[in-house]
């Protein structure tokens, strides 16, 4: 390679770099923008769109004893809002699965009444514990719709003698969930008050 | 074909069998892969005439970085999640960009060339492993603002052809029909 080359490829190279930064620069912003509602949409599926016009990722709430959630704190809970009114808490919850924690969230009603819940990250067997995911079967939807208020018996899996069937298989990631799920709605009666008070 | 210029134009299937289990995914490889192989076929011929060897070499991986670089700049921004599910694929389009330099020296219509059979290739590879594997067209299509025209068909589809094994497969199978009528 000789001096001239060189010296070619190395003011093209910079101006090629100096291009891309300033590109970059612009962009940045619509980039950063985008990134965010992209999370957005993706965390808060388990909400039907139209059912809230607030940025619940912004209306966020640190927790205090996220212990008992199992959550590494500090934890943070979100609210969906339509208009004035409260819609769902979103409360993360950690439980302890067969292969490794289980992290999930739970959009809770005013009222204390599971609305949906969707699993956010997991170390549970390829093909047996991982229909737990919303993407493969539609077992955590049958959870859907339960409060504390029901029987003790319809908290448990079939396998322990309660009413909820367990994933075939699987039956510690489902008493898991299970139980990670209950954990969450206990939280939200104990500190219902603090979840559903204090506007931002 | 030289043994590097094959070897390249092999490495170059991986993006095209990696990001076309979607329609709307092979859609954004071909929107990103027509001009990018376009404009790296036509500033070839003139980087050829001002750079020999080694610093051609270097040359050429610039450009085809550049292209890719910008493409992933434009599409963070306007096709977030279009961007995130092509992510790994998107950077090896510069695979077939070489494989346009390993040819041999030739016109500067040879990269829109490449680029539209490229493009056409990923299109129709999309089309039938997302129909065969995923039974549906265009599912995702808001990452490309076509959000409506999505269809579902009945059915489960064969998953096979919606993972890269089936979509080698099914290139193998185009392959014959595709060398008979592409020049």
């Amino acid at each position: 390679m000789n001096g001239r080359s060189l010296a070619c490829l190395l003011v093209a190279a910079a101006l090629a770099m100096g291009l891309l930064t300033a590109l970059h620069g612009v962009l940045a912003p619509r980039q950063q923008a985008a990134a965010e509602a992209s999370a957005e949409r993706a965390l808060l599926d388990l909400l039907p769109a139209g059912s809230y016009d607030n940025h619940p990722l912004q209306d966020a709430l640190p927790l205090t004893g996220a212990d008992d959630l199992g959550s590494p704190s500090p934890a943070t809970a979100w609210r969906a809002r339509q208009g004035e009114r409260l819609v769902a808490v979103l409360l993360p919850v950690r439980a302890r699965g067969y292969e490794g924690p289980i992290d999930l969230l739970l959009a809770i009603a005013p009222d204390g009444r599971l609305l949906h819940s969707k699993v956010l990250a997991h170390r549970e067997t390829p093909g047996i514990g991982d229909r737990i995911e919303a993407s493969r079967s539609p077992w955590l939807g049958n959870l859907a719709g339960r409060n504390l208020a029901e029987q003790p018996g319809e908290w448990r899996v079939r396998a322990d003698g309660g009413d909820v069937d367990q994933i075939a298989g699987a039956t510690i990631t489902s008493r898991a969930v299970v139980a990670g799920v209950q954990a969450g709605l206990r939280y939200f009666d104990a500190h219902r008050d603090a979840l559903l008070g204090a506007t931002p | 074909m030289s043994t590097p210029a094959r070897t390249a134009a092999l490495l170059g299937l991986a993006p095209l069998l990696g990001a076309s289990d979607l329609l709307v995914k092979a859609l954004g490889l071909a929107l990103v892969a027509l001009p990018l192989l376009a404009g790296v076929g036509a500033l070839l011929p003139w980087l050829h005439r001002h750079l020999a060897g080694r610093a051609f070499w270097i040359g050429t991986l610039m450009l085809a970085g550049c292209g890719v670089a910008l493409a992933d700049q434009l599409l963070r921004a306007f096709a977030y999640d279009l961007h995130q599910a092509l992510d790994p694929w998107l950077w090896l389009l510069a695979l077939p960009c070489l494989h346009l330099a390993l040819e041999a020296p030739g016109r500067a219509s040879d990269g829109l060339r490449a680029g539209l059979a490229f493009s056409l290739l990923a299109l129709l590879l999309g089309t039938l492993r997302e129909g065969i594997g995923h039974a549906s067209l265009l599912a995702h299509g808001d990452w490309l603002g076509l959000g409506t025209l999505g269809l579902t068909f009945a059915g489960h589809g064969v998953p096979l052809f919606a993972s890269a094994p089936g979509g080698l497969i099914l290139l193998a199978l185009l392959w014959v029909p595709l060398r008979r009528a592409l020049p």
